[in-house]
Formats: structure tokens, sequence, C-alpha cells
């Protein structure tokens, strides 16, 4: 065995031999690893791509021309009880515009221990789910006179959900500023430091107070429970916040993911950002029932992320770095490339595809690729 | 308390908004109030919503009570005596009118025998769902929604007679069937719209089957002696007009024969065809580039001294000339003054539509497709009692589609043909499916439509039996003559020096940006540089500035615009679009300089 791995070393990668080696079992005809080796010499050189290919632009419209069998604005889930999800077009503009704020964030918590019970999952769907003070008011009533809002909280609520009065008043302190908050024994009452003679501005305050966080982790608005085929856990929750559910002590943080690409970038690391990108552009695809190589989305993940931070497929993302004064022209907003080119005074060497396109001279690009070495001699 | 809102406006309120409707609604029933004006009740705000305003939509519904229609018998009886009128039933209260609001209050059962104690009304017909067009539709409750609504959309396409005064009128770009048939499956709606009187298709016999492939993928195969012998010919008419317009200081326009001396004079060849009044004779077949009005205009922009002199004599040439790919026979000349006093002549060219490879055809269960192919009688399938199919239609069309209403239709209209009547194909009320089987088989016919059939090439009796039928088909306007359209090289635009665009203007194909990209990705570099050549042009560059010089004729050498004679001018080939994009930014005030470098 090893002197064939040494024979085939330098025609395979060595991700693909170790591979191999792994897979292969021990007491192997020596033939038959050999056509092995053959044959893996044959797909990998099948998976190469030639000099002057024009990878980008295959990527590019290999997504184009797919994308257009995509069914517009389509939502999955359908008013049933799971996290509603954008998909299709929408989804993966997202995602390549490398966007900061989603449509539809969404993560998908799972937890260290195996075996759960219900109440407990229940529990710590409770512990992550953000809430506001709303969901405790049993009513409000409007002191004009002493200019106070007293806030009668419901009691049933607070039992089921294990807090006291004490906590809720504290939270509010805490989560909202300028206000004086006092526990009495039937209700909360918050007043404003600075005192105003206005009636409006009590209706204001009481509105104000509505959406003050108590408790949870801000930004999951929903969370849902999904029991999975082998008996465990998960929950799928609205709203994305890696950096607070990781800091839970419960939680499995190797398994625990969001679709927020730059949550992950900022949490775990370009790397990380990048696996997601081809993680969920290939989600998008798999419920579309597209098949694109995944090497398209490894192409374009890769230049999003190559300079380490998320760069969008926008005039303001990774093509902004380009070269050529005419290619960014060629994209959006040619005037202003135009003018801070003419400004800066830069040159174009008409090195890519588009500037060459425009001039009408045999682009750098396959058959274009050929150049006469001798000099001519003036 | 409930709140009383009169069109979205807050009037007062009310102690039992569910009383308070009932009340009103009752006074509608019986009169007191206008039957147009409608009201909910809203739970969950509490509050009561009357309309009366304009612009809402509304439709009629039969009232129920306990769980009857009060449109019982002796109503109906009466109304076929014509005793009672459709006004009666509105004020008696049995008809109701209402809009989108005042459903949310109502239970409507769609069919009579749905009725349950809790229905508050009763629709009128299930065809009620459909507007005018959509319930031309036969047997379209068979068929998935989709292709209901598609067949209803063909019918909108087909041609047809338009209009009963067609010979009178001149309309913009019509058609005319030559023969157009009353459908032998009609719906209810054929008879309510005088159907007879303004047809759009035809009855022809269908077989479904391949035969020699021509019908793949939608396509259908006709037969050529139908075609022969009438079937789907239709007329294209198109108007043309020519104005003699009046302009300021006595001048006008002239219909006539041109003179020579004008300016932008055609060819004789041209004005051949024109009478001496500058008039295209009737019946007179033309074509590409003839003059149908001969006109002659007084020129543009008039010089002060031309202005006052008398010779007027620099008339300028504006014939009405036929398009590009446009020919026809002159139907109509009309002379006539439009509502400006000034003399207006209008000629109308009629062109016949022969069925030919490429056509649209459908039929109404939205299965629509091309001709492939004609095929002579001679060579055309036949079943044993002679029949051939004037259409051959692909069975693979059918599977995904679940186009049930286009099977139902061929047995349907083939126990219309043999037993010499019209059937009822009326959506939820046609005649069963079931009986008409058995009124086939009693007609000595196969009860699954299907026949024993010989290939027309070979005679050889084929293996399986063919289903063939009748069905009602459409001609759709979309027709070749009107869409074909080639250039190898031909006019470009001033501007870009690149090909027109459009197929009156006999336009190229344009290699667009995403075409552009599977050349590029294609990798076959030189291949694109010479599609793109058309407007490739050799420019003289200044090297020592980097702009683009000039030739100057009478002193026969290259100026640069900033050294003059005094720099090395070599010659560059670009795109003019490229030329024109350095002007622009010239013109933004930005220099583009160009650096020379060898290629090679």
């Amino acid at each position: 065995m090893e002197d064939l791995i040494k024979k085939y070393e330098k025609k395979l990668s060595g991700k693909i031999i170790s591979d191999i080696k792994l897979n292969v079992p021990k007491n192997i005809d020596k033939k038959k690893l050999e056509e092995i080796f053959k044959r893996a010499v044959t797909v990998f050189e099948n998976a190469q791509i030639d000099t002057s290919e024009a990878c980008g632009l295959i990527a590019s419209s290999s997504f184009g021309e797919q994308s257009t069998q995509m069914t517009l604005n389509e939502k999955h889930g359908g008013g049933t009880s799971t996290i509603q999800l954008s998909s299709g077009l929408p989804r993966i503009i997202e995602i390549f515009d490398g966007r900061k704020e989603l449509s539809t964030p969404m993560m998908e918590i799972f937890f260290k221990k195996k075996k759960l019970s219900e109440n407990e999952v229940k529990n710590y769907a409770m512990h992550i789910k953000e809430t506001k003070l709303i969901e405790f008011i049993e009513e409000f009533q409007l002191d004009f006179i002493n200019q106070v809002v007293k806030c009668y909280l419901n009691k049933d609520k607070l039992k089921k959900e294990k807090y006291s009065q004490e906590a809720i008043a504290k939270a509010l302190q805490k989560n909202m500023k300028g206000i004086i908050v006092e526990e009495e024994e039937e209700y909360i009452s918050v007043k404003k430091k600075i005192k105003d003679e206005k009636i409006m501005d009590l209706y204001k305050l009481k509105d104000k107070l509505k959406n003050v966080f108590v408790s949870g982790i801000k930004n999951i608005s929903q969370v849902v429970i999904v029991q999975e085929d082998d008996g465990s856990y998960k929950i799928l929750t609205r709203g994305s916040s890696l950096k607070h559910v990781l800091e839970l002590d419960f939680i499995d943080p190797y398994k625990t993911t969001t679709n927020d690409i730059w949550q992950i970038c900022n949490h775990l690391g370009i790397e990380a950002a990048r696996a997601a990108i081809i993680k969920e552009t290939d989600k998008v695809l798999e419920v579309q029932g597209l098949n694109i190589n995944i090497r398209h989305s490894m192409l374009i993940a890769d230049t999003m992320s190559l300079s380490g931070i998320i760069k969008g497929i926008t005039r303001f993302g990774i093509l902004l770095d380009k070269d050529s004064v005419i290619s960014k022209a060629s994209f959006e907003t040619p005037m202003k490339h135009i003018f801070n080119a003419a400004i800066s005074g830069q040159k174009d060497k008409l090195k890519s595809v588009m500037e060459n396109v425009m001039v009408n001279q045999p682009i750098p690009i396959g058959t274009g690729m050929g150049r006469l070495l001798a000099k001519e001699d003036s | 308390m409930t709140d009383v809102f009169f069109d979205n406006k807050f009037i007062g309120t009310v102690d039992d908004g569910n009383k308070f409707v009932d009340s009103l609604r009752i006074s509608r029933q019986e009169g007191k109030i206008n039957s147009y004006f409608n009201l909910m009740f809203e739970e969950e705000s509490d509050s009561v919503f009357l309309y009366a305003s304009e612009g809402r939509v509304q439709r009629p519904l039969i009232v129920v009570k306990d769980g009857k229609s009060i449109l019982t018998d002796d109503v109906l009886e009466k109304l076929k005596s014509n005793q009672l009128s459709w006004s009666d039933l509105i004020k008696k209260g049995i008809i109701e009118y209402l809009d989108a609001s005042e459903e949310e209050n109502c239970f409507i059962a769609f069919e009579a025998g749905d009725l349950t104690s809790n229905h508050t009304h009763l629709e009128v017909s299930p065809l009620s769902m459909f507007a005018f067009v959509g319930s031309l539709v036969p047997h379209g409750n068979l068929t998935p929604a989709m292709r209901t609504y598609l067949g209803a959309k063909n019918q909108k396409q087909a041609i047809g007679l338009y209009a009963m005064n067609y010979l009178m009128r001149i309309d913009t770009d019509v058609n005319l069937l030559e023969q157009p048939q009353i459908p032998i499956l009609k719906t209810i709606m054929h008879d309510i719209s005088d159907y007879s009187r303004h047809p759009a298709g035809q009855n022809v016999i269908m077989a479904i089957m391949s035969y020699e492939g021509y019908n793949m993928d939608d396509a259908i195969i006709m037969n050529k002696s139908s075609v022969e012998r009438g079937l789907g010919r239709s007329y294209f008419f198109k108007p043309e007009s020519a104005e003699e317009i009046r302009y300021a200081g006595g001048l006008k326009d002239n219909i006539c024969i041109p003179d020579l001396e004008i300016k932008g004079y055609r060819s004789e060849h041209d004005y051949r065809l024109l009478e001496d009044d500058g008039i295209i004779a009737l019946d007179q077949q033309c074509g590409e580039d003839d003059v149908v009005i001969g006109r002659t205009s007084p020129p543009r922009f008039l010089n002060s001294s031309e202005e006052y002199s008398l010779t007027q004599n620099v008339q300028r040439e504006s014939s009405i000339v036929m398009k590009h790919e446009e020919k026809g026979k002159v139907d109509m000349v009309l002379l006539t003054q439009n509502e400006d006093g000034n003399n207006l002549v209008q000629i109308r060219l009629r062109d016949q539509r022969i069925p030919e490879v490429g056509d649209k055809y459908a039929s109404r269960s939205g299965q629509k497709g091309v001709i492939g192919a004609l095929y002579e009688q001679a060579d055309l399938p036949f079943t044993a009692s002679g029949l051939i199919p004037d259409i051959i239609f692909s069975p693979h069309s059918i599977p995904t589609r679940e186009t049930f209403s286009h099977l139902t239709e061929l047995i349907a209209q083939k126990v219309g043909v043999l037993s010499g009547r019209y059937v009822d194909g009326t959506m939820f009320n046609s005649e069963e499916e079931f009986d008409l089987r058995n009124q086939l088989s009693e007609l000595g016919f196969r009860e699954d439509g299907t026949e024993v059939m010989y290939n027309g090439f070979t005679g050889e009796k084929m293996d399986a039996r063919i289903f063939v039928g009748s069905i009602f088909y459409l001609k759709i306007k979309h027709m070749v003559a009107n869409k074909i359209q080639a250039r190898a090289t031909g006019r470009v635009t001033l501007l870009t020096r690149q090909p027109t665009e459009g197929r009156s203007k006999e336009g190229g194909l344009r290699i667009g940006e995403m075409e552009k990209d599977c050349i590029v990705a294609h990798g076959t570099s030189l291949l694109l540089k010479e599609r793109f050549d058309v407007d490739k042009t050799t420019v003289p560059v200044c090297e020592r500035s980097g702009l683009i010089a000039f030739y100057d004729r009478f002193k026969k050498r290259t100026i640069s615009p900033l050294y003059g004679t005094n720099s090395k001018i070599n010659y560059v080939d670009m795109a003019y679009a490229f030329k024109l994009f350095l002007d622009e930014l010239m013109s933004y005030g930005i220099y583009p300089k160009i650096a020379l470098v060898t290629k090679y």
C-alpha cells in the first residue's frame, strides 16, 4: 500500500489519499487498490478546471439561470406552528448581498443533555424567549394627580412563569431610563424622574412601558419546540442573538446555529461565516429542488470572505475592490466611479473582461489568453 | 354600546348592534331602504358599518330563510311566464345585492342541495363565480382552475367575428375568421350572450395520438386538405391614413403623385400603384416599400427669404409607404374630413392568412399549441368509417396539466355531431359524462370515444385504438406572418452605428448582456470580439496627448487636437460606442487619455 501511495502522491491531493487510506479495508488486493487510485486520478483530473476558464462567470451564470426557476417570495411553513423562513430568490439575494438585517432571522438551539423532559425544555424555552412587560400586565391605571402609572400584574401568569413582582420591578428599573419604579403591595408604580404637567406624556409613558424588555434574550420574539425523530428536543426561534444564546450553560454550543451570517462572522470568525454562506445557500437550493454544484457556492463564499469580513456582492462590497474603473462603472452608479477616477487620475490597464468587451478587444479568457511571446523590433 | 359608522365616518351609537343590523336588513328586504345599501356588524370591534358609497363591488344572491330558498318554484313559474321580472325579485327581497363587507356576516350556500338552517343566502348559480369569458369554458369544473382561466384567456385572443359592421369600420390591426361556427358543446352563457352573432372558432375533428413526431411539445398536426377547404383561414385588416394638414401662411399638404423635382423623391417604381388622385386603387395588391398614398408637404423650416417668395416649389415627400414585411390588398378607400376640417384619406388593407407552420391554435381548455406540420389528407390516419382528423393533438399534453375538460369535450361534441344537436356543457350543470357515453354507444360507437385507425402512409392498422372526437378550436391572433424576423447585414442607427432594433425597422437580434456572458463562459474570446465588431471603427490616436485625432481632408494629414501636426499618430481599432463613451467623458470635463502599448 505504501509504495502505491508514494506513486500517486504527486497526482492526488493529500486529502484524497488520506480518505482512501481510511475507507479502504486493510487486507485489500493490490490490483483493486491500484484501480481505486487510477479512478481517483481520473475523477480528480476531471474535476480540475483549465487555465483561463471563466469560473466566476460560470458560477454566477449557474445561479442566475437557476434562480429564474425559483418561485418568487414564497414562504414555507404556511401558517403552521413552525418558524416562517424567507426562502427562494429573496433569501439568496439576502445572503449574497451580505445584509446585516435579515428579513427572517432564525436560530436552531440544541441542548447538552440528550434526555430531557418536555417540561424542562419548556422551561429552557421560556428562558430564551424575549418577554415584554405587556405580557404580565393585567391592567394599567393612570393616576393623573400624582403623575403615576400603576401596573397591575397578572398573578396567574406570574406563577406560571415563576416570576415575582419584585423581579419585574427590578427589571423595569434596569431596562428603562429616566423612571422611578416603586413596588407597592398590589401594583408597581412608575413615574418619570422629570415631572411633566401634560396628560399626554403619561399616556406616552404607558405605551413605552408596554414594550419594556423584562426577561429572556433580546430579539428572540418567538420560540417553537421541536421533537426530533430520535426523541431529542431542539428549539427554533424567530430572531437571532448568537452571543447571548452561546452564553447559556444548558445549550450545546457545537450544534447551535443561526442563519445570520454576520453574527457568525462576529462571534465565530470568518471561516465559520464562509461555511455558513455555503450552508445557507445550499438550504435554499434544497427547498427549491434545484441542483447547483457546491463548488459554485464555495467560490462565491470565498470571494465574499477573502478580505477577512463579509463583503456582499454589491457596489459597496466586493465590487468596490475592483481595480478597473470601467469595470466598476459598468455595474452600478457609473458617474460616481468615473468622476472619482478622474479626480484621482486613475489608470485602467484593460486587464479584465468587462473593459475589453467595451473597447472591443479580445478578452483575456479562454482563447483570448494566447499571446505572442516574441517582441516587436521597432 | 355599539359604534355606528356610515361610509367609514362615525355617526353615533346604538344599544345592540346585532338587533340594529337585523332590523335594517329587514327593512331593506321590505323595500323601505335602497337595495344597494349594505351593512355589517363586526363583533371584534363591536361596531356597525353602513355602506352606501359608490365603487363597491356587489353581487346578487338569493335570500334563504330557515334553510329554505325563498325563490320558490311558483316564483320561478311566474318568472317564466313573465309575470315577474328581475327587478320585482329585488323589490320583494328575494334577491339581495351584497358587497364584500356584508358577506362577512353571511353564510352562503354554493348549491341548493347544500342548504342548512344556518345559511343566510344561496348563490344564484354556481356559474356566478365566473365572469363572462370564464363561463364560456365548457366543463371547466373538471379541470384545474388555472387551466380554466387559461382557457378563458385564450378565448379573448381568439379570432372570430368581432363586429357585425366590420365592413364599414376602420379599426387598427383586427382579425376576422373566414368561416366561424357555433360550438356544439355550449354553455348557458353562449345563449345568453347571443354567441351565434359573434362566434370565434370552428368545430374540428381531433385525434389524440402522436404521428410522425411533428406534434411534439404542444405542436399540432393539421390537415392540409381541410385548410384548402377553408379551415382556419382568416383575414388581417390594417388601416393606413394620410391627412392634408394646413400650415400657417397658407401652405398645405397635397395628396397627389409626387413630382420628380420634389425633395426625397422615391423611384417611379414605388409610385406605380397610385392612381391619378394619388391614392392606390381598390383591390390592388401591394407589398413592402410600395407607396399607398402619395403626399407632398411644404418644407419643415422656412428661411426668412423663402417665406415670402412665390416659388413654393421646394415641397418635400411625405408619402405613406408600406412598412417592412407588410403586404395586403386594398379593401376600402375612404375620403373624408377630420374634426379640424382637413382632408383625410383612409385606406384599409386586407391580407388573407392561411394556416401555416407556426400559427397558434387553442382549445377552450387552456391547451394551446402551434402548427408543427400540415399533412395532405391522404397521409393522415383514417378510421374504419373513413373519418380523417383535422388536427392531431399530442397525448403528452394531457397528463401533467390534467385538462379533463379537453377530453370530455371530445366525447360531448362527438355525441352532438352524431345526433345533430347541441350539448350543454355549463360548468357544474352540464350533461353527465356517463349519459353522454351511453348515448355514444347507442349511436353505434365505442363508449370511450376510441376508434380503430389505419396509418395513412402504409394503410396498416394501428395497434392501439385512437381517441377521436370533435372539439371547438380557436385560432389565436398570434400568427407567424406578423412575427417572422431575420437579417444578415442591414440598417444601422445613426448615433451608435449599431444595428437597428425591432421587426418593423428590419432590426437585428441583439446579443445582450446575458448572451455575452454565455460566450465569455465558453472562453471563445475571439468569437465574442468578432460578434461585437459590428460597430468597429479605426480611429487615429495622438500618442502625445492620448486623444482621438482627426483627418484634415484639405491639407491631407491627420491633426492632433492638442499638438496639431507635432505628434505621432497611430491608428487604433475600437468599438464606435467606446469612442462615443470617450466623447461623453470629455463633455463632462474629464480628459480620457489613451496610452498606446504594442500588443504583440
